[in-house]
């Protein structure tokens, strides 16, 4: 099986690995901004 | 009777304190604080027992203050209370708070995987933010890894039984043995 058939859907899933702790950051701001 | 007083007022607040289980942590802490300010600046020294009692029946019972908060929208004073100081807006953000966002956000790319974990537990840490809150923003956090993880050892797996797959072989095929030739 050829490498990059691997290696595209792991980079898309790292991708979503990070953005979630920072999609999580917005949302906490979002709720703490929206409480003054 | 100084004692039996702050006893009495202690109570007081013991028993708000086990009232107000159902609030978000952060009003909670806030209406514990203004319970007790509000007690400290009515009483003096010389208060007497039934001094104590009266301002403990204006405040009402520790259950009508904890139902007035939660009817109040975002944690406004609670009716009939009076408040001993104009409140100032404070801001919602404290030194936890940021520090964790910006643990989620840039230390993410700056400390990868560290940088989360650290953002999650000052989260955790935190008053100013709900029990779900909390939880939605581990969630978010925390799903990713999991689909990552998930993904990836799945496509591992594709991946080895795709290149190390054996001819198929029928396992089960009858075996049919005639004889021939007569005896």
């Amino acid at each position: 099986m050829d490498a990059s058939l691997i290696l595209i859907p792991l980079v898309l899933f790292a991708l979503i690995g990070f953005f979630g702790p920072v999609i999580a950051g917005v949302y906490l701001a979002v709720k703490l901004n929206g409480r003054r | 009777m100084n004692t039996t007083l702050h006893l009495l007022a202690e109570d007081y607040l013991r028993r708000l304190e086990q009232a107000s289980w159902s609030l978000p942590s952060h009003d909670r802490a806030e209406l514990l604080a203004e319970i007790r300010g509000h007690l400290q600046a009515g009483l003096t020294p010389e208060s007497t027992d039934a001094d104590v009692r009266n301002l403990l029946d204006e405040l009402g019972t520790p259950e009508d203050i904890v139902a007035a908060a939660q009817a109040s929208p975002d944690g406004a004073p609670v009716s009939g209370m009076p408040t001993a100081a104009p409140q100032v807006p404070a801001s919602p953000w404290g030194a936890v708070e940021i520090v964790a966002v910006l643990a989620l956000t840039l230390g993410t790319f700056v400390v990868p995987i560290i940088g989360p974990i650290v953002g999650i537990v000052l989260v955790w840490a935190s008053t100013r933010w709900t029990h779900r809150e909390k939880t939605v923003a581990t969630i978010l956090t925390v799903l990713p890894v999991i689909v990552l993880a998930v993904g990836a050892i799945g496509l591992v797996s594709v991946r080895s039984s795709g290149s190390d797959q054996p001819l198929p072989v029928e396992e089960h095929a009858p075996v049919v043995v005639t004889e021939t030739g007569a005896p």
